[in-house]
């Protein structure tokens, strides 16, 4: 029997309240109030509960735990994701997958931990006059969430999937990395994305969330915060109504909060989509725009041996070969990686339907796949997108792919095939609608050199949200300072992926780590009495 | 108005009908409460599934029978979690679906898609997956979605794939 965690904590008295049990409407108070348990506000709720703060931490998501991850995606996703896993921008093109639950993302995420990289950290201090430098430095603040995550370098060899990105690497002299990854006793399963089943992965459900509720922190789960309540320059209040089973808002029993600092870490699209329903003052009518996506492009490859890449760790190997082969702000830089190959996963994207697709799904256990993402935000021609709000004020992303990234879509699909050739593939499949099944890098080429590059042509996919709110030092271009304190509101932080000026270039956990430990520490100095 | 404008509008009509907001979060909520999988659409996509997973349904005709209303039902299902206004666009999607004019349009044939031929159905299904029209595109990516994520969800048809997941011994 494998012990979990959470249900052991609950029963020993953690202070947890489930918006879809209560009956009637309540109101709490608190010094600090928390929105969101993912990455941002797993690190600050065990931070500021371990110093002394009342905490309250609001999820939207369920306290779903061990128990209930049966590595199945069928229950995983409605049950983890956002939207089901169904979450689209706006024209429907990108489709995005994002945590929904405690832990948010890293509860989901394949576990892959990367700094961030040094020329996006130039791009913010150059273009927006982000703070990095001598105490800022984000360094110390990177290896204090190493340590506390078990965070380093994945010494088992990589699966067959990663081993064939190393492979193609190596044949054609590209750079490769090997991924760290944020585990304690990994069984190499490859279930990351549906919740582990073994608490190995050092998610916020696993660590800083139990570390908060040992401090004293309360857990409010199944709530939904619809708008902060605020007057002059202080935010006042937050209004909330809680979510029943079905992950459906309930009208009748609502929820408000009172405290002295609130701290928004919902996320790239989730905390912009809170600000814009409390209609909070926007001089630099950034709020909500320049959300970024790292755009992925997917390209399938049928091998002669099994590949089985639903087994074994996710990712364990990079390539940045591309990601800044054109400088930091020229042609669309990526990143290239592997993802686990489940049933839905895949079924859902590999191209057609019918006797074609069935063909290709019978040989499931031979589909080696790439995935290449694209970084966006640092060209004027990649703006990224803007939140808007539907008539149910739900968040939408409205996110135009432009000539820019196209362009990046058709050189990923390019380095990937060949990549895929190097090592033998016996057919390349890119994940585009007017792709076949190509024996030779040079069909393959030239299809898609001549693939039509436009919307739902091309299958695009994200599980990256970053922006939306982003830091700067000037307030009339950034939501937030340097430290994540808003510009307007004095007691409104904004502690999460949403800060970033840019996409990142890398997975983004531990860059929301280390820059939340960093601004976390001075609220905390800030804050005491 | 040309077939394209016609089924355009009877798209946008679809979405425009959503009603404005007098609190953000409870406004059209009733669409939550509303089984968007009538029989009329129940029997429309029992002709679909045929299309989307030829060469892995049974041809014995009760087991097929009952693998279509399996792929159906955990489709059902999986709607009860999804936002209203993915559940407003599904509204509308199916709508299209238990329209004759739209069949008229897109399959040349004034019958219900349960009443066609498979390969009318399939005629329909690619005109959708190859179409220029973007809300066209998005009805199939979505009915793709939904149909593949219902049966390769379930561990019954993990045989197609000669996958299972790992056994844990608990």
């Amino acid at each position: 029997m494998i012990a979990d965690p959470i249900k052991q904590g609950l029963a020993k008295g953690w202070d947890h309240v489930d918006g879809a049990k209560l009956t009637s409407s309540q109101h709490y108070e608190a010094d600090v109030v928390i929105i969101g348990s993912g990455a941002g506000g797993g690190i600050s709720a065990e931070e500021l509960a371990k110093a002394g703060f009342k905490v309250i931490v609001v999820e939207m998501g369920g306290f779903k735990s061990s128990s209930d991850f049966v590595m199945e995606e069928k229950s995983a996703y409605p049950d983890l994701y956002q939207e089901s896993s169904g979450r689209r921008t706006k024209d429907k093109a990108i489709g995005i997958l994002q945590g929904r639950t405690v832990g948010g993302s890293t509860t989901v995420n394949w576990t892959t931990s990367i700094r961030t990289p040094e020329p996006t950290q130039q791009y913010w201090r150059d273009k927006f006059g982000v703070k990095l430098d001598g105490e800022d430095a984000l360094i110390p603040y990177f290896e204090k969430a190493e340590v506390r995550l078990n965070i380093d370098p994945w010494p088992v060899p990589p699966n067959p999937n990663n081993q064939a990105l190393l492979d193609g690497c190596e044949k054609l002299g590209y750079k490769s990395t090997v991924v760290s990854r944020n585990v304690k006793g990994c069984a190499n399963l490859g279930y990351c994305g549906m919740g582990c089943p073994i608490n190995a992965k050092q998610s916020m459900l696993v660590t800083t969330i139990p570390g908060a509720l040992n401090n004293k922190a309360k857990l409010i789960t199944n709530l939904y915060v619809q708008n902060f309540k605020w007057a002059k320059d202080k935010v006042t209040g937050v209004e909330a109504l809680t979510i029943d089973q079905d992950f459906q808002r309930r009208k009748s029993v609502k929820v408000t909060i009172k405290a002295k600092h609130y701290i928004l870490s919902a996320g790239g699209i989730g905390s912009a989509a809170i600000l814009k329903r409390s209609e909070v003052p926007d001089p630099s009518e950034r709020l909500g725009k320049f959300t970024f996506l790292h755009p992925v492009v997917i390209s399938g490859a049928l091998m002669a041996d099994p590949i089985k890449a639903h087994s074994g760790a996710p990712q364990s190997i990079y390539s940045d070969e591309f990601l800044f082969k054109d400088g930091v702000d020229g042609k669309a830089g990526y990143k290239l990686e592997v993802p686990p190959v489940h049933p839905i996963l895949i079924g859902t994207k590999l191209v057609g339907y019918g006797e074609q697709h069935a063909a290709l799904m019978k040989q499931f256990n031979n589909i080696q796949v790439h995935i290449s993402l694209i970084r966006d935000g640092f060209h004027p021609e990649s703006p990224g997108g803007t939140v808007e709000l539907s008539n149910q004020g739900d968040p939408i992303l409205d996110y135009p792919i432009t000539d820019y990234i196209w362009d990046g879509v058709r050189r990923s699909y390019l380095s990937m095939a060949e990549l895929q050739f190097a090592v033998g593939a016996k057919a390349v499949l890119p994940i585009h609608k007017k792709g076949g099944s190509y024996t030779t890098w040079k069909s393959a080429k030239e299809a898609i050199n001549n693939f039509p590059l436009e919307n739902y042509w091309s299958s695009v996919v994200s599980a990256h949200v970053m922006g939306g709110c982003n830091m700067g030092e000037n307030s009339n271009t950034s939501v937030v300072n340097s430290y994540g304190e808003h510009h307007q509101l004095e007691n409104l932080s904004i502690l999460d992926g949403s800060v970033f000026p840019t996409s990142l270039g890398a997975n983004p956990q531990l860059s929301i780590y280390g820059l939340v430990y960093r601004n976390v520490e001075r609220l905390i100095n800030r804050l005491k009495p | 108005m040309d077939r394209r404008s016609f089924l355009k509008t009877g798209l946008l009509t679809g979405s425009m009908l959503v009603t404005g907001t007098s609190l953000y979060g409870c406004a059209d909520l009733d669409i939550l409460d509303t089984d968007l999988v009538t029989d009329d659409v129940s029997l429309a996509l029992g002709a679909l599934v045929p299309v989307f997973f030829a060469g892995v349904l049974p041809d014995e005709p009760q087991m097929r029978k009952q693998k279509i209303k399996q792929v159906i039902d955990g489709m059902r299902i999986a709607m009860k979690r999804l936002p209203p206004h993915t559940l407003k666009e599904l509204e509308d999607l199916f709508g299209l679906l238990t329209n004759r004019l739209t069949m008229l349009a897109y399959t040349g044939s004034f019958s219900y898609l349960n009443e066609m031929p498979t390969v009318q159905a399939m005629k329909l299904i690619e005109g959708w997956r190859t179409s220029y029209i973007g809300l066209l595109n998005t009805a199939y990516e979505g009915l793709k979605e939904l149909l593949v994520a219902s049966f390769y969800g379930n561990p019954e048809n993990w045989t197609v794939l000669n996958y299972n997941k790992p056994d844990l011994g608990v």
